[in-house]
């Protein structure tokens, strides 16, 4: 992408003013986004992203300017704009780069440039007009298949130089369901990080079907009752609990300016012993998997809390300069108009010791969440909330009728304590997780597992 | 290059190819920030981003393709992209590009158009902040961030049809999240403005919110009244603003569909979509198609008025443009956006909202709106922070319950309306609104046997 005598010079300039540290980032995405709905294929979003991201340390202190223009005077301008805001000054270093081979761990069987996009609009074709069929009352199915094909160019002053390719694919169907004037709507949306080669495993119309069968659902359930109760959620996406309540408050992005609740934790039981969490960026095909991160630091299996014990933050480069502990290959960014942060990769709660009909049959009256959606986290309070998508009462250790509009809170550090019960069906679920350095694709994961007491907001 | 450089190239491009409609849509912005962490200076940022897309019928159908990378081999390979891309849309109407007559009126931005700053004196602003918010409390704790910035955009349209449009706006703005901590659970209040002024108040509102949040109880189970502030009316009709989309009824996403010239919401309000608010700097005389924009109200005196309309969904539905048509980025497609949206406010003073509601919460905090709101059926379940209100005075703080119900019924449900309108910068537009009390919440806390 860039050459690398040129990234030598841009290195060069950068640091050239008092700065003890730089980097450049480089990157060329192709994304295709198809759009969907009322029976048609609406619109094809074809997009190239290119640009360079240049950031310089001093200390814990960060410089960072990007730009979209990639001739060499642009980027020497990009350079000089970032030297000139950490200081003054011409102590220009000779750079040596010593780029390496990455380990490529995700072989792509079809790269999505060389598939006509014909091929993906039937997908998504066949996918959406499986959920229409599905009943009459399903009323609109829109849907997106997305495919992006990501290549990274990174090189710091330290002489790494560090290029990866990552493909990801995704289809995601949206289905409303109406009667009497109310509408209801169901939602499933599988991905992978591998290219279109993803639907050899996956059915487009299992995937539109799965969304309309919410939506109905949803459409024959009363609303949840509000109050505090024992709760059973789902493997899959379930594990966004874990994302939001906790996930979170391990980046170091808070634990290393000190706003999180698990800052200066390390060692400490913050979970029944029966909890195992990791951050794995290192699966095959992962849909939050990558060879190497945005920083250029190869991805690694994080055990975040072993046994209930906290064994590690997920750590990026600037975060282990303030934390003083290593870099676990999680530095991520949208793109290069961000600066990289700590964020998560594939995040799951391992396999427990409880078997699945146990947890279910131990509920007297709560609520079964078979399929969550999003949700949002404070790390300083460590208070979460979760929209629950498809929900169900629990009642006499028997799964009843569905119920909707549910949302649970709490603080990450009392639900630790309160997963008294976790299965042995672990799955995980695709996500795209909002940060300070944007939108990235994060898997989040878990077997099912029982809450023991949480709020439930309903009404 | 220039945008009047790259249009040459793509237009000799398309009629090389045959094309007779066809648009080029480019947005370019430069953004400068700051931020401060800890009473320290934290990070600084500069960037330059944006792109173009190329847009063209064949055979009546619409076909797209976009890049970053701004060079004459890449600007010319978007026409046969976005040929390729048209030849596998399904369309039932013949694709609409705006063309503009001798009577087309653009109407001028009030607002100046704030210069851009120097580096220095953005990071000026946001150390600044910090000094004041550790000069208002001694309880100021780590995780204390504040920030200042500008930004820049430009917006350049042309089309087959001899539209030819540029606009440019700017932005400042500065944000301040305070972190207390009084040996308890810490807290936190944000403010934010759109200024670079570091006197501007924001600080010190920043700390007085988190000051009045430490130690927030739970709440008991049940049905209340609340008073939502002005802050959390914008971001929840920010999220619910999909159902004023005329495409959105269209599709059946949005149970506004038909109800013009129909009740749907409580005589008390009146709500506009304004391209102009006077307040905001980043004012558009155009839409997204070249069409004029203009100031409107979406719901007079509980009156559904108009939806909102591109020139395809108008084409469609029998209506006309109401100069909504939006791109969330230089790459997507034209879909409906809408401007400011701006409450009218009411008579009410907060103190009158409290004395009227008697006993409730006072709602200042919404989160996870993303994810506990259902634009397409209504339903919310949002977990909330606030005050409770006890004989119609604002009590102690409380936090850690939700807030469930329909925002259409919400709408309806208002029984008072604020005077005091409070704006917040939202995306790279505005929003504007008052305090609502609004009856029938069910809220959901602490159950009563706990």
């Amino acid at each position: 992408m860039i050459e690398k005598s040129l990234l030598a010079d841009l290195l060069s300039v950068a640091v050239s003013t008092g700065g003890d540290f730089a980097e450049v980032f480089a990157e060329r995405e192709h994304a295709t986004n198809i759009r969907f709905v009322s029976g048609k294929v609406e619109a094809i979003r074809d997009q190239v992203i290119a640009g360079v991201g240049i950031r310089v340390f001093c200390g814990t202190k960060t410089y960072y300017a990007s730009t979209s223009n990639t001739t060499k005077e642009g980027l020497l301008s990009c350079a000089a704009a970032v030297a000139g805001a950490v200081g003054e000054g011409s102590g220009a270093r000779r750079i040596t780069l010593a780029p390496t081979p990455v380990i490529n761990r995700h072989a792509v069987k079809r790269y999505p440039d060389d598939v006509p996009t014909r091929e993906k609009t039937d997908l998504l074709r066949e996918a959406c007009l499986a959920a229409s069929a599905v009943d009459e009352r399903i009323s609109q199915v829109s849907g997106t298949y997305l495919d992006t094909d990501r290549a990274i160019l990174v090189a710091n002053t330290e002489g790494l130089c560090r290029e990866d390719r990552k493909v990801r694919t995704r289809l995601a169907i949206s289905a409303v369901a109406s009667a009497a004037g109310e509408n209801q709507s169901g939602f499933y949306g599988p991905g992978g990080g591998v290219g279109i080669e993803f639907f050899d495993a996956v059915s487009p119309r299992a995937v539109g079907e799965r969304a309309a069968k919410q939506a109905l659902t949803n459409l024959t359930a009363a609303y949840c009752p509000a109050g505090t109760m024992t709760v059973a959620i789902e493997n899959g996406f379930g594990g966004v609990i874990f994302h939001e309540a906790c996930g979170h408050s391990l980046e170091a992005t808070s634990v290393g300016i000190g706003a999180s609740q698990m800052a200066g934790k390390l060692g400490q039981q913050i979970a029944n012993p029966k909890l195992t969490a990791i951050d794995d960026g290192t699966i095959t095909g992962g849909w939050g998997s990558f060879n190497v991160d945005d920083e250029g630091t190869p991805a690694t299996r994080n055990v975040l809390i072993e046994n209930g014990v906290l064994k590690s933050y997920m750590i990026d480069r600037l975060g282990s300069r303030r934390l003083g502990l290593p870099m676990t290959g999680c530095g991520r960014r949208e793109n290069y108009t961000y600066e990289p942060t700590s964020r998560m990769t594939n995040t799951f709660i391992a396999n427990g010791p409880d078997k699945n009909e146990d947890i279910i049959a131990s509920i007297e009256y709560g609520l079964y969440a078979k399929e969550m959606g999003g949700g949002s986290v404070n790390p300083l309070t460590g208070e979460f909330n979760f929209a629950v998508k498809e929900g169900y009462i629990v009642r006499n250790g028997k799964i009843c009728e569905p119920v909707r509009g549910a949302a649970l809170i709490g603080t990450g550090a009392e639900i630790l304590q309160d997963i008294d019960m976790i299965g042995q069906n672990l799955k995980t679920g695709q996500g795209m997780c909002g940060s300070s350095s944007g939108s990235v694709p994060t898997d989040v994961g878990q077997p099912l597992i029982r809450v023991r007491k949480i709020t439930v907001g309903g009404r | 290059m220039n945008f009047e450089q790259m249009k040459e190239i793509l237009f000799a491009a398309a009629y090389r190819a045959g094309l007779t409609d066809f648009d080029v849509y480019y947005r370019m912005s430069t953004d400068m920030s700051a931020d401060a962490l800890n009473r320290e200076p934290n990070s600084s940022a500069f960037g330059t981003a944006g792109g173009i897309s190329f847009r063209c019928a064949v055979d009546g159908r619409i076909g797209s393709a976009s890049t970053e990378a701004l060079t004459k081999s890449e600007l010319e390979a978007l026409v046969p992209r976005a040929m390729a891309n048209a030849a596998l849309v399904d369309a039932d109407e013949e694709p609409v590009f705006f063309a503009p007559t001798p009577d087309t009126v653009y109407t001028q931005v009030t607002a100046a158009k704030p210069a851009m700053p120097d580096a220095a004196s953005v990071r000026r602003t946001a150390l600044e902040l910090q000094e004041r918010i550790y000069a208002a409390t001694p309880l100021a704790a780590d995780g204390t961030e504040t920030a200042a910035g500008a930004c820049e955009i430009t917006v350049s349209l042309a089309n087959s049809r001899g539209l030819s449009l540029s606009h440019s706006a700017a932005m400042h703005y500065a944000y301040a999240e305070a972190v207390v901590n009084d040996g308890g659970e810490p807290s936190f209040g944000v403010c934010s403005a759109p200024s670079l002024h570091a006197d501007s108040g924001i600080a010190e509102k920043a700390v007085d919110e988190a000051l009045a949040r430490l130690g927030g109880k739970p709440v008991k189970t049940g049905q209340y009244s609340a008073v939502f502030s002005a802050k959390q009316v914008s971001a929840l009709f920010a999220t619910f603003g999909g159902i004023f989309s005329g495409k959105n009824a269209m599709l059946g996403l949005s149970l506004l569909k038909g109800k013009e010239g129909t009740a749907v919401a409580s005589p008390l309000l009146t709500v506009y979509d304004d391209p102009f608010y006077e307040k905001n700097t980043m004012q558009m005389p155009f839409d997204a198609e070249g069409v004029p924009t203009y100031k409107k109200a979406l719901i007079e005196n509980g009156v559904l008025k108009t939806l909102l309309y591109d020139l395809t969904t108008a084409q469609k539905t029998g209506n006309r443009s109401t100069g909504n048509a939006g791109r969330g980025s230089y790459a997507d497609p034209v879909s409906i956006r809408s401007y400011c949206r701006a409450i009218k406010p009411g008579d009410a003073t907060l103190d009158e909202l409290f004395a009227d509601m008697g006993e409730g919460l006072y709602i200042t905090e919404l989160k996870g709106m993303h994810a506990g709101c259902d634009a397409v059926t209504g339903d919310f379940s949002i977990e909330c922070a606030g005050f409770l209100v006890r004989e119609g005075k604002r009590a102690g703080a409380v936090k850690a319950f939700t807030v469930a119900g329909n925002f259409f019924d919400l709408m309806k449900n208002i029984t008072r309306v604020g005077s005091e309108i409070e704006s917040g910068i939202c995306g790279f537009s505005m929003s504007a609104a008052p305090a609502l009390l609004v009856r029938n919440l069910a809220v959901a806390g602490e159950s009563e046997n706990a």
